[in-house]
């Protein structure tokens, strides 16, 4: 690895003003990503701003909303009982991420920050309308995904926790790729505070995004029927060495079919 | 080239304290293997992908690999190691090594510090709960086959 | 001429019934073993020995070793899959404070030939200055045409990854490649075997079948990395390093370096697998002792995991055209294969002998060819050849059985000549359940499942320049030694068993000593040889130095020492058991503080098939055969290995427990090779997209099926121990296997690997194929 200056703030304002006032520094959260590209030297930060210190890990759960820091782990969600009873499928969302020692690591803010395409967390963000708090606002999902790898997020800008709408109905479905357990597709759908909202990660090329679609599908019809009719198109869609968009396509139907009925 | 001095790093290895020079950037993994010559821990790939660097911070499995040294100070770290306590063979070593665990062994410790993160969180796992915990371990000899009877038979002995 | 004497052996697979067989064996040779079932030790679950050193984090991998002083070493690779290196200036790097040595392995004006081939090569006192000295290196490359793709290699326009002078010649011993071939743009070959008259064969036929087969590179993905640390000193050389041939490499290492093979020692403890990709010293190991000879201190270099997929072997890509003409009874009249395979800038990407040995045909020919392609050399990883070619063959079976209206089994009985696969196809078929099988496609519901079978060969290696020594000491302490290493599959477990069955000892009484040139030269761990070959010398050798060791007991206990026996630790008198002497009591005896008996194998009893200057191949080919039971979602197009039942031989099993393991490895391996691994290049860039554990997939513990092992004991009267090898058997038949219960399953067939879900849902017509 590179070296580079670690600096562990207290405080949310320190880390803030030093991640504004230079724009190679870096805002550290679990490192399941940063560290390895670190490691391989694909990014040389000129600081390392470890957020662990912030005293931003914590589930609160009030009737209407499930409110999770930004660092808290996905080991933590899976395992919270106050997530389970609200919104269970989130709680299964973070249990299936990656493997046990990233689960134990990685974190909600970390992953919604790096906006991996393929990442499951802004599926659940995106679909349930969840808020995304930063140390400046309150950003809505609807504008805090820009693309692959992309936000909202300004310079100095740290996020402290995601508040989620508790949606009267929800489940999330991926077909993960083998070894990595990313989604080669993931369909998170809900029906809730927010409407009917289907959202899709793994698959485009910009991101996770909105099928809506599905969603005027759902609106009128809640089933898996009603979503197994809606064609997908490829165009947009990601192509790799582990899937092609037509494929990928394919995968959004079946995983949308799959999901609504686990939602019930 | 002149070098800052590196900062010194307190933790606990495997019940014992350790004070140790390590680099901001410096992995846990490096710490371990090249600084203290704890060389069971294994390294298998460039970065999270392997988990023969699975080591328990406060008891919990982590990935050495992806772990700075720095994280570690005042935390309890446990490696392959440690769980030999006395010269004898944990239960779960003890099946590993008699229900044939292992072939070439590379990946034997990161297997077994993943494996008795599980037991210590539930100590009668479902094999479904089991192949779960391993499920960031890999291993190119056995199939996985007798390694999940090993973690299966510690369970039940214990 | 050597003395001989007759022996009447036990012979024939025990579980269906023995017979014998009547040898003439040198004089000096022991006597037949019995069954296993009247053997203590032999044919037994015996833990590996050395076990509690690998759960414990105490065995020593090459990647472990520090020496004092050591340096550390890292290449500078070619960054481009062609080139012509322009300019390589080291001198920045020589100068940089830290750096011991820096050495060329490429000239200006050379041309490199794949992305990741060693440039040059630093050694420096730490990992970071060899890194900081890498980059001080100024090389220039100058970019040239480059072909990955093995299809568009073989068009008459391609870029030409050699010119006829400079493309590699080939074996003189055939294996990878045969010699003399000819070479037209990046083609080389055909290789030919031809018998009988195929054409004739296939005007004779009453159904032709044709199939066109494709197979992915594979890389070996052992998760030590190719290492090694060299010591170089005034008074020879020691070298520790993950190999699969200590013996081998000393003899590299001798004549490259011109030293005496006495001031070369070859140092292997854990091994992290090699699966074929750590047979030879290479150029990683060459230019580490080359830098230590240099720097005078000793020199690590440990590939990482992107060297490591890149450059460190792989088992090369083939394409199959297949035909084959068969009677309405199942009969072959003919069969013709014609392949081409990449193995990037290596030779050795043919079929292998799968088909040509495995099936009765009168009228038969293989044109195989090899296609070069700007990619990192293949070499022999696991049943070379043999393992993509029975995907093709035994999927051409599959389809020929099903034109026929007959079972695939009750085919195979018919031109299949082998006993042993005959009594493996029927305790396989009860134990999957044959009878349940459906027909292609039959399965209603989304996620169908289906049920398939297919078959393994592979070669009765044996290494003949092999030699071991036991030792009994005169505290009553055993030890065996040889130079062959344990890779893993526990050589060093099944040597304690043949000493301890013969001594009467149990098998933690024997200190084995192995990978280590120091002792007596052992063989290679490859080709599935390894117990074929030390076994019999080292039961020979245990019984000789028991024979001295009676001599003596024979005196205290007034008898004649052929009247002794040693059992349960004890040499006693064998018609009066009370009359013994504990072993250690014996050895208390012996006038010298240690006797020893030094042995190398001997001809097999029936000669041999085949015979190469330190190898052999008996008479009798290995068989196996596996049955599958997948179930396919034919909405994602996820394949789901469920059941995997494994039958095979190896002539007398020595330890179950370890068979079983290499069994369920080799299984795990062919369905990883089946369903998931692939080597990605870029035909853009001509970069390896995947070279990594992320985006290459191998199989992890989600993906193993429930696995049944059976293993028969084929006894044939062949050597001391009658046993021989199973690791490369077992990797062999998996992927067929799958293919054709996928192909039962969703009455599709699948054709090329890996069979992902995106190549499912093409073949199911659900989505078309980018």
């Amino acid at each position: 690895m590179y070296d580079f200056e670690y600096l562990k703030p207290k405080a949310l304002a320190e880390a803030a003003s030093i991640l504004a006032g230079d724009g190679d520094a870096k805002a550290l959260a679990g490192g399941m990503t940063f560290i390895p590209v670190l490691k391989q030297r694909l990014n040389k930060p000129s600081k390392v701003v470890d957020l662990a210190a912030l005293g931003l890990s914590g589930i609160k759960v009030s009737g209407e909303t499930v409110e999770i820091g930004a660092m808290t782990t996905h080991a933590t969600v899976a395992a919270s009982a106050d997530v389970k009873r609200a919104i269970p499928a989130l709680a299964k969302l973070a249990g299936n991420i990656g493997d046990e020692a990233v689960r134990h690591r990685g974190t909600i803010g970390g992953s919604l920050a790096n906006n991996d395409p393929s990442a499951c967390y802004p599926a659940a963000v995106l679909a349930m309308g969840a808020t995304i708090v930063t140390n400046k606002r309150r950003i809505e999902a609807d504008n805090y995904f820009q693309g692959m790898f992309a936000t909202a997020l300004e310079q100095g800008e740290v996020i402290t926790s995601v508040v989620f709408p508790v949606p009267a109905k929800a489940a999330y479905m991926k077909f993960a790729n083998p070894a990595s357990r990313y989604a080669m597709v993931g369909v998170f759908v809900a029906k809730g505070p927010k409407g009917t909202r289907v959202a899709v990660t793994g698959a485009g090329q910009n991101g996770v995004f909105r099928h809506k679609a599905m969603e005027e599908a759902l609106a009128k019809n809640w089933s898996a029927d009603a979503v197994a009719g809606v064609k997908t198109p490829a165009d947009g869609l990601n192509s790799d060495i582990h899937a092609s968009a037509e494929y990928r396509a394919h995968l959004v139907g079946v995983m949308a079919k799959r999901a609504v009925a686990a939602a019930g | 080239m002149p070098n800052e001095p590196e900062p010194i790093r307190h933790f606990r290895l495997n019940g014992r304290n350790c004070a140790v020079p390590a680099a901001d950037h410096t992995l846990l993994v490096e710490t371990l293997r090249e600084t203290l010559g704890h060389v069971g821990t294994k390294q298998g790939c460039d970065g999270g992908e392997c988990g023969a660097c699975t080591v328990l911070i406060d008891g919990v499995a982590r990935l050495a690999c992806l772990t700075r040294t720095g994280e570690c100070e005042g935390h309890e770290i446990e490696t392959i190691e440690g769980l030999a306590a006395g010269g004898r063979m944990s239960r779960l070593q003890r099946a590993f090594h008699e229900r044939l665990g292992t072939q070439c062994g590379y990946c034997t410790p990161g297997m077994i510090m993943a494996a008795e993160s599980l037991l210590r969180r539930d100590p009668h796992p479902t094999e479904t709960a089991i192949r779960e915990a391993l499920s960031g371990n890999l291993c190119r000899c056995t199939g996985y086959v007798k390694i999940v009877e090993a973690v299966l038979e510690a369970a039940g002995a214990g | 001429m050597t003395a001989t004497r007759t022996e009447i052996f036990s012979a024939g697979i025990v579980e269906a019934g023995l017979g014998t067989v009547t040898r003439e064996i040198p004089a000096g040779e022991p006597p037949p073993w019995p069954p296993n079932a009247e053997l203590t030790w032999i044919g037994k679950d015996v833990p590996r020995l050395n076990g509690r050193d690998k759960v414990t984090g105490a065995t020593r991998y090459t990647v472990d070793v520090r020496l004092p002083g050591m340096l550390h070493a890292r290449f500078l690779r070619c960054p481009l899959p062609s080139a012509e290196l322009r300019k390589l200036d080291t001198a920045a790097a020589t100068a940089l404070d830290g750096a011991r040595a820096v050495i060329a392995l490429a000239r200006p004006g050379d041309r490199l030939r794949y992305a990741g081939q060693p440039v040059a090569a630093v050694a420096a006192l730490s990992p970071g200055v060899a890194a900081e000295a890498l980059a001080a290196i100024d090389a220039e490359f100058r970019p040239l045409p480059f072909v990955v793709d093995m299809d568009e290699a073989r068009a008459p326009d391609a870029p030409l990854v050699y010119d006829e002078a400079s493309a590699p010649k080939g074996n003189p011993s055939g294996f990878p490649a045969a010699p003399g071939l000819p070479v037209v743009g990046n083609v080389r070959g055909p290789a030919v075997v031809r018998r009988g008259d195929p054409a004739q064969g296939f005007a004779a036929a009453d159904i032709v079948v044709e199939g066109e087969y494709r197979t992915q590179v594979q890389t070996h993905s052992c998760l030590e990395p190719h290492a090694i640390v060299a010591d170089w000193r005034a008074d020879g050389l020691t070298v520790y390093m993950s190999t699969q041939f200590t013996s081998g490499v000393r003899q590299e290492l001798a004549a490259l370096f011109g030293l005496p093979l006495n001031r070369v020692r070859v140092v292997v403890d854990g091994m992290g697998g090699g699966f074929g990709s750590k047979s030879q010293l290479g150029v990683y190991g060459r230019t580490a002792v080359e830098l230590s000879r240099l720097a005078g201190l000793p020199v690590r270099l440990a590939l990482d995991r992107h060297e490591e997929q890149i450059d460190a072997g792989n088992r090369p890509g083939t394409f199959q055209r297949m035909r084959l003409g068969a009677k309405r009874d199942g009969t072959l009249t003919a069969l013709a294969i014609e392949s081409h395979g990449t193995a990037g800038v290596a030779l050795g990407a043919g079929i292998g002998f799968f088909a040509e040995r495995i099936y009765t045909c009168p009228n038969f020919e293989t044109l195989q060819h090899d296609v070069f392609v700007n990619a990192g050399p293949g070499c022999a990883m696991r049943g070379p050849g043999n393992t993509p070619g029975a995907y093709g063959l035994e999927q051409a079976i599959d389809t020929l059985s099903e034109r026929l209206g007959l079972d695939p089994l009750a085919l195979r009985d018919r031109i299949d000549p082998s006993k042993a696969r005959r009594e493996e196809r029927r305790i396989g078929a009860e134990r999957i359940g044959w009878s349940r099988r459906h027909k292609p496609g039959a399965d209603p519901g989304a996620v169908k499942r289906g049920m398939g079978v297919a078959q393994s060969l592979w070669m009765s290696n044996v290494q003949t320049n092999v030699a071991c020594e036991v030792r009994v000491l005169r505290d009553g302490s055993v030890e065996a030694l040889s130079s062959v290493q344990d890779i893993g599959t526990g050589i060093g477990t099944v040597m304690a068993q043949v000493v301890a069955e013969v001594l009467g000892l149990r098998p933690g009484d024997i200190t084995v000593r192995i990978g280590d040139t120091e002792f007596p030269p052992g063989g290679p761990s490859y080709g599935s040889r390894t117990t074929a070959s030390i076994t019999p010398p080292l039961r020979t050798a245990a019984t000789r130095v028991l024979a001295e060791l009676g001599r003596e007991a024979a005196r205290m206990l007034n008898a004649a020492p052929e009247e002794l026996e040693a059992r349960e630790g004890r040499i006693r008198v064998k018609s009066d058991p009370g009359r013994s002497l504990a072993f250690r009591d014996a050895a208390a005896l012996l006038r010298t503080d240690r006797i020893s008996a030094v042995e190398s194998r001997a001809d097999d009893y029936p000669g041999f098939r085949r015979r190469m200057p330190d190898a052999a191949m008996a008479h009798e080919d290995l068989g196996g055969v596996q049955f599958a039971e997948v179930a396919v979602d034919t909405e994602t197009g996820a394949i789901r290995v469920e059941r995997v039942v494994a039958v095979h031989d190896c002539g007398r099993p020595i330890n179950r427990l370890l068979l079983e393991s290499q069994v369920q490895g080799g299984v795990l391996m062919g369905v990883s090779y089946a369903l998931l691994e692939r080597r990605v290049m870029d035909r853009r860039t001509g970069l390896m997209v995947n070279a990594d554990l992320e985006h290459y997939k191998l199989a992890g513990v989600h993906d193993t099926p429930e696995i049944e092992v059976v293993i028969l004991e084929n006894l044939q009267g062949n050597s001391a121990t009658d046993a021989y090898g199973i690791a490369e058997p077992a990797n062999i038949a998996t992927a067929p296997a799958i293919a054709n219960a996928v192909y039962n399953a969703i009455g599709v067939r699948l054709t090329s690997l890996p069979m992902t879900p995106d190549v499912v849902l093409a073949a199911l017509g659900k989505t078309g194929r980018s």
